[in-house]
């Protein structure tokens, strides 16, 4: 993966403004930690998956699964209904409380059952969109999934999200990391393309 | 309905040292195959793409640019569409 470095050329552009970081900044006034220099974007990509509903998620993959076709690095942070898509079809419905465990029911999450956004009808919406992305060939989210992950796309399970949905590592599928908002915001500070969806 | 020249050699239509064909599928596949036998390139080598989605008219030469590698040929034909990629560098 492409790590972001201070090559000569991305400093040369701006010499000026290097010099006067290097002059202001052990001088101490102002606020020292909140405005370091500006980071050395790459192309990259990170998206925050918020939504769980099947379309927007698969166009989340798209953009994921294009962006690491060409080689640049792609962060995916699944958090609130997002985290149906890396939750484990056979996940546990048994939360610690009965509220939680309420909330398992009625969100058991997994991959192939995503609902639409629209024309959801109980459920009947996106079996009807899978067969007709069926005829064009189109990768149902599961193949997205595993696409992205063999592409080497960063996939970071929020973890307030989950304690708030009353997941367990168990239940979520094997994921790069389990992160909070420091750790997107790292990536997103390094990457040129971000996005909520 | 335009057939544009493609590498060099008029008439012989050139073929790839690697040969993708992305016929049938749609957005991202074409670019995700292309990446894949781009991949299995050597540098100077010439990878073909062959796509039905018309995508890909805007998305190859997109692709190109953003991971700095050069078209040499495009082609078309009826609903095919063709391009040729010189692997730049690794």
């Amino acid at each position: 993966m492409t790590t972001p470095t201070l090559d000569p050329t991305t400093t040369a552009d701006r010499p000026a403004q290097a010099h006067a970081d290097s002059v202001t900044t052990p001088s101490g006034e102002g606020q020292p930690a909140l405005e370091p220099r500006e980071p050395e974007t790459v192309p990259g990509v990170t998206i925050v998956v918020f939504s769980g509903d099947f379309d927007r998620v698969q166009a989340a993959f798209n953009i994921a699964v294009g962006a690491a076709s060409s080689g640049q690095p792609v962060t995916m942070f699944f958090t609130f209904w997002g985290l149906d898509v890396i939750t484990r079809p056979n996940a546990s419905r048994i939360g610690r409380d009965p509220l939680r465990t309420a909330f398992r029911w009625m969100k058991p999450g997994g991959a192939r059952r995503l609902p639409l956004t629209r024309f959801n009808f109980f459920g009947l919406g996106p079996k009807l969109m899978g067969r007709l992305m069926g005829e064009f060939k189109m990768p149902t989210v599961p193949e997205m999934l595993d696409l992205a992950r063999s592409m080497n796309v960063k996939i970071v399970a929020c973890t307030i999200t989950m304690g708030v949905m009353g997941l367990t590592k168990d239940d979520l599928i094997d994921v790069d990391s389990y992160a909070g908002v420091a750790t997107y915001l790292k990536d997103a500070n390094e990457r040129r393309v971000n996005l909520f969806i | 309905m335009t057939t544009e020249e493609a590498t060099g050699t008029a008439g012989a239509r050139p073929r790839g040292d690697i040969v993708v064909d992305a016929t049938g599928l749609l957005c991202p596949m074409p670019i995700v195959h292309l990446a894949q036998g781009m991949r299995q390139a050597r540098v100077g080598q010439v990878v073909e793409v062959t796509a039905t989605d018309m995508g890909i008219l805007e998305d190859a030469p997109a692709w190109a640019a953003t991971t700095r590698h050069e078209i040499v040929g495009r082609l078309i034909e009826g609903d095919r569409y063709t391009f040729w990629f010189r692997k730049l560098h690794d």
